[in-house]
């Protein structure tokens, strides 16, 4: 009997010990849930290497946990007033007998930027931008013979760089959301004009102000009063803001849209232009300076889908 | 009695474990279940998606821009109506970082890819810089890669050769290595669509994102 009672006094401490360990490891792994074991101790599937060298090393890498795709689709198009204009100057461009730049303008898709931010369960975060669409500048279509009364006109990188529509991230994102006001490129030159109203002689002169050239342009919500009334039209209803996209599960896709219509405003030119291609057009890109809803309708009117599956 | 004590608490813990990987459980994450047991969501995008994932994976302590290109070659037809197989090629710029979750992306290609690497010009990876040695983990400027230039010194996969088919994943991951350019090299992996299982418990992710892809050009046509 001593000496049962001795085992029973040893052992007793040792299973128990067992148990709450082993308790304690299966929930602490499953509760905690994101750092696992190396796949390759669990997951029948595996990676090969592939050198395309032929050494062989051999070596494999751990499976990753699943991914989450993002997905962005632009469906945005020209006003066909502003298709026009392009074709017009296109058009003067092969009458002067230079290379036409491009000869199907009517394809066009306006170039969007859209920054983007992934923030992750632990904190951290992925800030990237989706670029995509044609990259036609106004004095790439123009005759190069024309005096424009431009002489600096800067590139932007931007039209240049590669596109960027689809991202794939790693499991563990938490939010996915449009960081910033989305932008598009306006491919021509826009005037501002003052009309004035000659005291004496009531006859109407009009005078450049200024010329924006082309760049990108950001896509802003329509201005509200404290009742959410519209007070000032530009390129989005409020209640169509893009929303974010959260809760999402490892495997989850978020996908991102935008249509619409990239428009600008048409007036009439200043009273002797410079510009000989302007000189013949009744109305170009532009609008009077006192016209403040046409100037907030650039650079056009536009919807956001943002879904995931 | 003490073994049946312990035995149940053991296969207590068990039942646990494997309750919480299944799929109706909320005990445990997908990312927890698909390491432990896969068949949770897709490694691999598969045919019926028509696309192929190519993931960056970044194992320095650096911060990393790394230049994929996909080339296809799609047959057009020239001036005198004969059919010609012209290359095109789509080079994306990833950045990744040396902390968890952001030090992999990747990006999805549609399919008809004949060959993948590394830098804008994929016949010159033992000059053409591949990956880009971030300067600091500050914004750079658009359009520009800063930072060093370090060629991928591999050759671009090829999928005539049977490198790798529509629906894989490919893996193009930079390590730390003294005596590299940039003390990097750059491994390339491939985990086929073939070698994965066909059900899966959780998302159909790439399926989904071909059919979202789908619907936005069917609306768009309309």
């Amino acid at each position: 009997m001593a000496v049962l009672r001795q085992e029973l006094q040893f052992r007793r401490p040792g299973w128990c010990v067992v148990v709450l360990v082993t308790a304690a490891l299966g929930l602490g792994i499953g509760a905690g849930g994101c750092e696992a074991p190396p796949a390759s101790l669990f997951n029948p599937a595996f990676v090969d290497i592939l050198d395309a060298e032929g050494t062989g090393e051999g070596a494999t890498i751990d499976n990753p946990p699943g991914y989450v795709p993002i997905v962005f689709v632009n469906k945005t198009s020209f006003s066909p007033q502003l298709i026009n204009y392009l074709e017009d100057l296109n058009a003067a461009r092969r009458l002067s007998g230079a290379d036409p730049t491009l000869t199907d303008l009517r394809s066009l898709r306006p170039r969007l930027r859209l920054p983007l931010r992934i923030e992750f369960e632990n904190g951290n975060f992925l800030e990237f931008e989706f670029l995509e669409g044609d990259s036609v500048v106004e004095i790439d279509v123009r005759d190069p013979d024309v005096d424009t009364g431009i002489t600096d006109v800067p590139t932007d990188p931007r039209l240049t760089e590669s596109d960027l529509t689809r991202l794939v991230a790693s499991c563990g994102v938490s939010r996915v959301e449009i960081d910033g006001d989305p932008q598009v490129f306006v491919p021509v030159f826009t005037r501002t004009i003052r009309v004035e109203v000659g005291e004496e002689s009531g006859e109407q002169t009009r005078t450049l102000v200024s010329i924006a050239q082309p760049g990108f342009t950001q896509i802003l919500p329509d201005e509200v009063d404290a009742d959410l009334n519209v007070t000032l039209l530009r390129n989005y209803g409020i209640r169509e803001a893009p929303a974010p996209a959260k809760d999402l599960r490892c495997g989850t896709m978020v996908g991102i849209a935008i249509s619409g219509t990239v428009s600008i405003p048409f007036t009439g030119p200043e009273d002797e232009p410079e510009d000989e291609f302007i000189q013949e057009h009744s109305e170009v890109p532009g609008y009077v300076d006192t016209d403040v809803t046409r100037q907030a309708s650039i650079p056009g009117r536009f919807r956001f889908l943002v879904t995931k599956r | 009695m003490r073994g049946k004590v312990h035995g149940v608490a053991v296969l207590g813990v068990a039942l646990v474990l494997i309750w919480g990987c299944s799929e109706d459980a909320q005990l445990f994450s997908d990312t927890f279940r698909s390491f432990t047991s896969g068949n949770v969501v897709p490694l691999t995008p598969g045919p019926p998606s028509q696309l192929l994932l190519v993931s960056l994976v970044n194992d320095t302590p650096d911060a990393i821009e790394f230049v994929v290109t996909a080339e296809r070659q799609v047959q057009v037809t020239d001036e005198e109506g004969n059919p010609v197989i012209e290359s095109t090629a789509e080079t994306v710029r990833l950045r990744t970082f040396p902390l968890e979750h952001v030090n992999e992306v990747g990006a999805l290609f549609d399919c008809q890819v004949t060959r993948v690497g590394l830098g804008e010009d994929i016949d010159r990876p033992f000059s053409e810089p591949g990956l880009f040695v971030l300067e600091g983990f500050e914004d750079l400027e658009a359009g520009i890669s800063t930072g060093v230039g370090v060629p991928s010194n591999l050759l671009p996969l090829n999928s005539l050769a049977g490198n790798f088919s529509c629906g894989d994943t490919i893996i193009f991951r930079a390590i730390e290595s003294q005596g590299q350019v940039g003390n990097i090299k750059v491994q390339s992996f491939v985990l086929p669509w073939s070698s994965q299982p066909t059900g899966f418990s959780g998302s159909h992710t790439f399926n989904n994102v071909r059919i979202f892809l789908e619907e936005q050009l069917f609306e768009e046509e309309e």
